[in-house]
């Protein structure tokens, strides 16, 4: 079995390969767990921490940027601090390393895999919100608490934010019921309140509890359950699917699984209303089958935004490119690119630029040629152009 | 010192230490006997094939695991299990030397009766349906007639499942008298349960701790998980990982831990109180304490007033009125220079964790002194911090059967204050006959006529119960005085069950089925009280269903499974990255079943939950007041019913210091007796064990070249005006006793005081552990008047040539 919360969501895919998917979408397989291996053996973790574990030189890959990261975006960003790193590199006696496909898929794998985890909250913050947002009118946390709802303290081993959100929603419709005959509204939460909230709760353990920590999601239940619950009925993927409700495969999601379990608790008064029109009961959900659901859902943004392989053309002219590559099977003082035909992808690119990048760099430095930048955007067009070899392709995804 | 390589040296290097044996009184006969049964068992090349088989180490609490390489049923190399989170494939001289415990020529080889007195036992051998017919008939006599509760059964607090069942079983039987050996830790222990509240072991963040201040805590010679913590050591000093920890060692010795701490603070013995109160001064009138930490999560450091309008000294007062620096430096010794570097080295490195005070496995230090360093943590915010001083996570266990009788335990101490057992104050009672007579004692692979400072009257407690049993290894001081003795198996004979070492953060359970076949007729304790168990039947049967104790652990396995976190023992990256999903409230176990967690267990060591929980107030902060308690109500409002408390601490009841960290006087020497005996701990003895160990003997005096026999440690000063030059045989006198020993000048030494080392001078089991002199024979029964723990220091002697 692969292990990990990526990879969980991934089997519920085909594996593809690092390569350019049929619906025009990059896709990135890979197990989390090996690609953990590979950051610590390649001695990223020397300069990288990931969640605040490594070193501290260098960004934290799991926390920088704040939102999501997209495979292009990733690349982009390696692309162009490329230089400074392998300087450092150099200062520091670091020996560069190289990687094969399979691990730098592996590595991607891991890093979108942790930056969908949350992170430990803030205790004193979280004991704010719950004042702020008035739970302490109805729920306790202290022998001193009003008694209306459940006292907070029995939910000490409950750690993980999908697990509140899972609880909150199947008795969201009682809540909200209590709570309008209190005249309180429809508390809302943003980024990483519930974290902050769990941290605080979890310093009210007056007697040690064992966590009640879900499995790793498993997103082909996801899926599953995604039609069972009646989900489908109102949400889409890429227009596939109900109307009723945003279209899932769109709608950019936030990074962590807790964040994305707080954008359901929001929307949930409308989702109700939405279903007490079409006459469907509000669904309940397992602890697990929460976490499986919310998997499923963060599938969808490993089908990233395609580029154009015309623009990916120019590109490629533009940054100068060419005056080394040919993308085909042509002459060219620097290795042909043919062999990318049908096979390019962001990650690919990524292992290309630490197995010959400082090479490259040596040569264009000799040459004077400058070290070329790229937006995300050009990256993405930029596969898709070398993904067609020479003649670029025309797909029904793509936008000329 | 120069070093001269006499005959004497060359022989003892080359041949054994056989010469230095038969200075120390070990007969040539006894380790030609041992090298002959080595030669049997273990030089000579065993057929069959090689194999490994994973064992745990319990020759202290720490339980590392092993890695045992057999050659046909033979085991012939012991090694750290690589996988264990605790020692990481490391392993101290304890746990190699484990396979010359398997194979040790004095064990015990069969059950066997006392046919004659306690004071002149003759021995006959009896099969073991005999010793358990023996055992049971005795103790089903007792509960019949009423008298459950006066059974004691006394043991090594094993941090085990074993001891978790023998506990079981004393209390499904009925008798509150389970009863555990000193630990060194009990002054630490009960300075924690006063100011945080909490009973669970106190443990450390090594790994990320910036500063690491030890008041006399033999860190580097088997205190805590030594493998762990000498691997952390290795860490501080690793230039690789980026940063170096600092390690300062404060005790009057140059012990071996001072010589590898980055700085060496010499102080007077017992004034490590006022060093750390002095350090107080430092970090309140510069600021340099953690002020949002104190004012929300600590109670009693400003002066306050109680519920009736009375005024109370905080610490605040207390440390800025009475420990101004010339006033310590004058009391410790310590320059007032050093004094105020160390404060500000202190709170300037965080985290920072200061640990003590002075300490060996069964003499523990002062608790005043102990909450005057941990208050130093508090000052500093490390109380459960990255980094700090942690409270071990509580392991996933079904709740011990309550109590069913209503005696109180033998000692009567309110452990409910303090923390730990009082085996001291359970003899004075046993002799005492209050509050009612001990009619059966049974001794788990516990020696304490040998280990305990007041040995003499546990013997006598032995001599005047009128049923003794002892489960032994070698038929020792405690085990003689038996009616029955029962050969215990060693390690890596018998199913292991280990569950978290002391001063490790995590929730640990290490086991191992047997790695070899059991030698002679010896038996696992745990299975043999599981016997007598269902032959008593009752409610000793019914809290102990197992058939044996391997399906006693299966059944724990299962509950660790039901807990639903943790992993079984792996890699560092798996680790890692079950740290990395457990922190955001994911689980991802390699098994399904708990029976896959029991085979998984078995292969790779065992289960552990590497995640640490920081900030949970309410589990680490237990106290009245739910805050970390510079001044202990938990102590306050005892005293106030027990106004006795007060007189024997030599204070007023209303002088609010006897609730305060604060330095107790230091006695004088009495006349005639001018030196300090303090006895310390060598690694390979440490716990006063392993006397009966060639390899350990060997290395036991290492940093004076000494092997097999004890010596006494003083000071150049000091031997020059006795005219005692280094390496004469001296006498050595306390008010208690008095004993021959080797004495060496050694310029790491106070003067004024004198050391001899534990674990030597025994008087009865293994010929090879006889050699030199027990100090705990020479120690007057000493306890300090908070919690009745036995101390170390306070015993003056005089030395003279022989």
């Amino acid at each position: 079995m692969k292990t990990g919360v990526l990879i969980l969501i991934l089997s519920a895919l085909p594996l593809l390969g690092a390569e350019t998917v049929s619906r025009g979408a990059y896709f990135v397989p890979g197990d989390p767990k090996a690609g953990m291996r590979v950051f610590l053996d390649k001695g990223c973790a020397r300069c990288h921490a990931v969640l605040g574990e490594g070193g501290r030189t260098a960004p934290d890959l799991a926390r920088v940027p704040a939102g999501h990261l997209s495979a292009a975006e990733a690349v982009a960003a390696m692309w162009n601090h490329a230089p400074a790193m392998w300087n450092k590199m150099r200062v520091e006696r670091l020996n560069l390393p190289r990687f094969s496909d399979p691990e730098m898929t592996n590595l991607f794998a891991f890093l979108y895999s942790v930056r969908s985890l949350d992170e430990p909250g803030d205790p004193e913050r979280g004991r704010r919100l719950l004042s702020d947002k008035k739970c302490l009118e109805c729920h306790a946390v202290s022998s001193a608490g009003r008694g209306a709802g459940p006292d907070l303290r029995t939910w000490t081993s409950h750690r993980n934010p999908v697990s509140w959100i899972q609880a909150m929603w199947n008795h969201g419709l009682a809540m909200r019921s209590l709570m309008a005959a209190r005249g309180l509204s429809w508390p809302e939460f943003k980024d990483n309140d519930m974290t902050d909230i769990i941290a605080y709760i979890r310093t009210l353990a007056g007697v040690p509890k064992t966590r009640a920590n879900p499995r790793l999601a498993n997103a082909e239940a996801g899926a599953r359950l995604f039609e069972q619950k009646g989900c489908a009925t109102c949400h889409s993927f890429r227009g596939a699917g109900g109307k009723g409700g945003p279209d899932l495969g769109v709608r950019p999601l936030p990074r962590t699984l807790g964040q994305f379990a707080t954008l359901m608790w929001n929307h949930a008064p409308a989702m109700w209303s939405s279903m007490q029109a079409h006459k469907m009961a509000p669904p309940q959900f397992s602890n697990q089958e929460m976490a499986d659901l919310i998997a499923h859902l963060f599938t969808q943004r490993y089908f990233e935004a395609s580029g154009n392989a015309d623009r990916g053309r120019r590109v490629f002219e533009e940054k100068g490119c060419g005056s080394c590559h040919s993308p085909g099977a042509g002459a060219a003082r620097g290795p042909s690119l043919a062999a990318w035909r049908g096979a390019a992808s962001p990650v690919r690119l990524a292992a290309a630029l630490w197995n010959h990048g400082p090479l490259m760099l040596g040569t264009m430095e000799r040459r004077q040629i400058p070290w070329p930048r790229f937006l995300p955007a050009e990256v993405a067009d930029l596969m898709e152009f070398l993904g067609a070899g020479q003649r670029p392709r025309q797909r029904a995804g793509g936008k000329p | 010192m120069s070093f001269k390589v006499g005959r004497r040296d060359f022989v003892r290097f080359a041949g054994g230490g056989a010469l230095g044996m038969a200075a120390s009184g070990i007969g040539m006969e006894a380790i030609s006997r041992f090298n002959e049964a080595l030669a049997a068992e273990q030089m000579q090349v065993p057929g069959g094939p090689e194999s490994w088989a994973l064992g745990v180490c319990t020759q202290c609490p720490a339980g590392c695991g092993l890695r045992v390489r057999k050659v046909g049923a033979r085991a012939v190399k012991v090694q750290g299990n690589p996988l264990h989170p605790v020692n990481q494939g490391g392993l101290c001289p304890k746990g190699v030397a484990e396979l010359q415990t398997l194979y040790h020529p004095d064990r015990l080889r069969a059950p066997m009766r006392n046919t004659g007195t306690r004071k002149s036992p003759r021995w006959m051998q009896i099969s073991w349906d005999e010793a358990i017919a023996t055992l049971t008939g005795q103790l089903r006599k007792l509960r019949d007639a009423g008298q459950a509760h006066t059974v004691a059964l006394v043991e090594r607090n094993r941090h085990s499942l074993s001891s978790r069942l023998m506990q079981r079983f004393m209390t499904a039987y009925g008798s509150p008298n389970y009863l555990v050996l000193p630990s060194g830790q009990d002054a630490l222990k009960t300075a924690v349960h006063l100011q945080q509240g909490v009973t669970q072991p106190v443990a450390y963040d090594w790994d990320r701790a910036q500063y690491v201040l030890s008041f006399g805590v033999n860190l580097l010679e088997g205190w805590g998980s030594p493998a762990s913590i000498m691997r952390a050591f290795g860490r501080w000093r690793d230039p690789s990982s980026g940063r170096r920890t600092k390690f300062v060692q404060v005790e009057p010795r140059f012990s071996l831990t001072a010589s590898r701490a980055d700085e060496w603070v010499p102080l007077r013995p017992g004034a490590e109180a006022a060093l750390a109160l002095g350090m107080a001064y430092v970090l309140i009138t510069e600021g340099l304490y953690d002020a949002a930490f104190v004012r929300e999560h600590t109670f009693g450091f400003e002066d306050w007033h109680d519920d009736a309008g009375r005024a109370h000294q905080g610490f605040r007062s207390l440390v800025l009125s009475e420990y101004r620096l010339q006033d310590v430096a004058a009391l410790t010794g310590v320059p007032e220079e050093t004094i105020l570097r160390l404060a500000r080295e202190f709170g300037n490195h965080r985290p920072a964790v200061a640990l003590g005070d002075s300490q060996t496995s069964t003499l523990p230090g002062n608790p005043y002194s102990a909450m005057a360093v941990h208050s130093l943590n508090a000052l500093v915010g490390s109380i459960d911090a990255p980094g700090g001083v942690l409270i071990q996570a509580v392991m996933p266990a079904s709740p011990p059967p309550g109590s069913v009788t209503a005696w109180p335990r033998i000692d009567q101490s309110p452990s409910s204050v303090f923390p730990g057992h009082h085996l001291a104050e359970a003899a004075r009672a046993i002799l005492a006959g209050r509050p009612y007579p001990v009619q059966a004692i049974i001794l788990n692979e516990v020696n304490p006529v040998f280990s305990m400072p007041n040995g003499t009257a546990f013997e006598q407690c032995l001599d005047q119960t009128p049923f003794v049993a002892s489960f032994a290894v070698f038929l020792d001081e405690s085990a003689m005085r038996a009616d029955l003795v029962l050969p215990a198996q060693t390690d890596l004979e018998k199913w292991q069950a280990v569950t978290s070492p002391p001063t490790f953060p995590s929730a640990v359970q290490s086991i191992a089925a047997p790695v070899v076949p059991p030698r002679y007729q010896a038996r696992q304790p745990a299975d043999v009280i599981l016997e007598l168990a269902h032959q008593l039947g009752g409610a000793a049967a019914q809290a102990l269903p197992a058939a044996n104790f391997e399906e006693y652990v299966h059944a724990q396995a299962g509950e660790l499974f039901a807990a639903q976190s943790g992993s079984v023992f792996s890699t560092s990256m798996e680790d890692a990255w079950n740290r990395l999903l457990d922190r955001s409230g994911w689980w991802s176990p390699t098994y399904a079943t708990a029976d896959e967690l029991w085979e998984q267990m078995q292969k790779q060591g065992g289960w552990w939950d590497p995640t640490y929980s920081h900030g949970e107030w309410q589990r680490v902060l237990k106290t009245p007041s739910g805050r970390f308690e510079f001044y202990s109500q938990t102590l306050a409002h005892w005293a106030a019913a027990h106004p006795e408390f007060a007189r024997n601490a030599g204070m007023k009841p209303d002088d609010d210091r006897l609730f305060l960290p604060h330095q107790t006087p230091i006695a004088d020497p009495p006349p005639g007796y001018p030196l300090l005996l303090l006895p310390i701990e060598v690694l390979p003895l440490a716990g006063g064990e392993g006397g009966h160990l060639p390899y350990l003997q060997q290395i036991a005096g290492s940093h004076l070249f000494e092997a097999w026999e004890s010596w006494l440690e003083m000071d150049p000063e000091t031997a020059h005006k006795l005219h005692i030059p280094d390496g004469a045989i001296v006498w050595i006198e306390s008010r208690r006793g008095r004993a021959q020993v080797r004495a060496r000048v050694y310029a790491g030494v106070r003067p004024g005081v004198v050391h001899l080392p534990l674990g030597y001078g025994h008087t009865a089991g293994s010929e090879l552990s006889r050699g030199g002199v027990n100090p705990l024979s020479l120690l007057e029964d000493r306890r300090e008047p908070v919690a009745g723990l036995p101390q170390s220091a306070g015993t003056y002697v005089r030395v003279y040539p022989s």
